[in-house]
């Protein structure tokens, strides 16, 4: 399997919070989600991987020999869409159109009409379109996704995609991502960062997981399921589970957590259930578990 | 939705950096044809304003050359300034909306330089633009301007001073510092015009003037190179 950028000892420092020594692999053909807190650095990941930020220190490499997001052949390889205000707030469909055939060379004009229809923003060439500034975020976040959808692209950086989009958009936006995907199988890659998975569980491949500036966990979401195993059970039950379990939450009548798939036999031993978690519930135990640990959790849980 | 050989060979197109209109227009979304219009619209309506404000004044005063030489002065060279605050002192950093967007794009940095050189093209244009009209309609006596012909060259040379002094203005980094810095500079120079065209009739015409041009020749493009320099370093590579 080759990777579509790998990230070795990245880091960005800034006063008040430092992104530290970030080493991993986006592994090219796949939905990569990275899934944090607020705070926990993805927009900061994010953004230094798209030459937006510029890095304090360490490498990545795209594409397996592009190190220089300067370079024009790999600016025009990554399609980058931030989470808010990505054109000027007066701009109308049709002046990101305009803008984006001039600053791309693989801008589609004719795609871009087709997205934003199937998106539901009507005719980019319609005088009545609106200023960006009047469309409500779900609109703007389709205005900005047709943009970046319409260019021939080889890997889409997005920053929470879907926090502003309705169920139904989101929908769109997964089926999006896998029409991207299967356009060219295995050229492509999409990164998108999220504090919330659930919507997006379907178009997530690979998970990256991030907590106060550092990755704590990741994987294919099918092997993180195989790593990790749900419990729950009576809480009368939970101070015996609690050493096997990696992050636990308890009530008065049942608790909650994660543990490794391992410790599987050893908590149905004490009557605990069992189960596949989801994404969304890993999403929880792991970065419950990465805040209990504070700053010292760089090497939690290992490669999956 | 296919992948079409002429959109994947576009990829390879990609050494063909954008031109300054080009620049100008990923950046403003404005063309530059209706950009030059729009500025020269703009500064044509701010003079028609001018000459109505003045004209009427004269008419209420009911005399053309009153104690009101320093305020119609004042009003030209404000007005004028005013026009190139916006575009002088627009900026482009991360937080700002589409600023992101525009470190993504072809040419990257050059792009951002290739914009201010044209930005400032507009501006200057709508400088020369006002003042050319404020100039015909002294000489047509129009706008009762004390030295006529000669007070729109002084406030022509003077904005452009002040474009330039705004230009280092943008180095500030904090924006309530900058802003208000900069429209203090931009006030002061057009006051300045007023010292300097109340000069120009003791005698000293000739030397103000040479020396007000050559530190405009200079003045400019030396600080466009601080401004590109300063963004690139503290915005740009930060």
């Amino acid at each position: 399997m080759t990777n579509a950028i790998e990230i070795r000892g990245l880091t960005k420092k800034y006063k008040d919070f430092t992104l530290g020594g970030i080493t991993e692999d986006i592994p090219c053909g796949f939905a990569s989600a990275l899934i944090g807190a607020n705070g926990a650095g993805k927009t900061t990941l994010i953004d230094t991987l798209c030459g937006v930020t510029a890095k304090t220190s360490g490498d990545a490499l795209y594409f397996g020999s592009k190190t220089d997001t300067d370079d024009p052949e790999l600016r025009n390889m990554i399609g980058y869409c931030s989470s808010a205000n990505l054109f000027p707030q007066d701009w109308r469909l049709k002046t990101i159109a305009e803008a984006s055939e001039l600053a791309f060379d693989n801008f589609d004009r004719e795609r871009y009409t087709k997205l934003c229809k199937r998106l539901k923003l009507g005719d980019p060439a319609d005088k009545g379109q609106k200023k960006l500034y009047k469309m409500s975020d779900g609109n703007k976040m389709r205005a900005y996704l047709a943009a970046v959808l319409a260019r021939d692209t080889r890997l889409l950086v997005l920053d929470e995609p879907a926090s502003s989009l309705d169920p139904l958009a989101r929908d769109l936006l997964c089926e999006l991502f896998r029409e991207y995907l299967t356009e060219r199988d295995g050229e492509r890659t999409v990164l998108f960062s999220t504090h919330n998975i659930a919507d997006m569980e379907f178009a997530t491949d690979y998970a990256i997981f991030m907590a106060n500036g550092k990755t704590v966990e990741r994987g294919f979401v099918e092997d993180l399921k195989e790593k990790y195993i749900l419990v729950h059970g009576d809480a009368k039950d939970v101070s015996r589970a609690k050493p096997h379990l990696l992050s636990c939450v308890s009530n008065r009548t049942s608790f909650e957590g994660i543990a490794y798939a391992g410790s599987a036999e050893t908590l149905e031993g004490f009557d605990c259930a069992v189960e596949t978690p989801t994404l969304q519930q890993l999403s929880v135990g792991i970065l419950r578990k990465a805040e209990e640990d504070g700053e010292d959790n760089d090497n939690y849980g290992g490669k999956g | 939705m296919t992948i079409t050989a002429e959109r994947v060979n576009m990829n390879n197109n990609s050494d063909n950096n954008p031109t300054y209109a080009q620049a100008l227009k990923i950046y403003t979304g404005r063309s530059p044809l209706r950009s030059v219009v729009t500025s020269a619209g703009i500064a044509a309506a701010a003079f028609g304003f001018v000459v109505l404000y003045v004209g009427g004044l004269t008419l209420l005063m009911g005399e053309k050359h009153t104690n009101v030489d320093i305020l119609e002065l004042c009003l030209v060279m404000l007005s004028a300034s005013a026009l190139a605050a916006p575009r002088t002192l627009q900026t482009f950093t991360r937080s700002t909306p589409g600023g992101k967007f525009f470190r993504t794009v072809k040419g990257g940095f050059e792009t951002f330089r290739k914009m201010r050189a044209a930005m400032l093209a507009e501006t200057l244009l709508m400088i020369a633009v006002y003042y050319l009209l404020a100039a015909g309609a002294a000489a047509l006596d129009l706008l009762p301007l004390k030295y006529g012909v000669m007070s729109c060259a002084a406030g022509a040379v003077n904005t452009v001073f002040a474009v330039g002094l705004g230009n280092i203005c943008l180095c500030l980094k904090k924006g309530i510092v900058r802003i208000t810095t900069a429209t203090l500079t931009m006030m002061i120079a057009a006051v300045l015009s007023v010292t300097i065209t109340e000069s120009f009739s003791a005698g000293s015409l000739r030397t103000v003037f040479i020396i007000m041009i050559v530190t405009d020749a200079v003045l400019i493009p030396l600080s466009h190179r601080i401004m590109i320099n300063d963004y690139r370093k503290n915005h740009w590579d930060n």
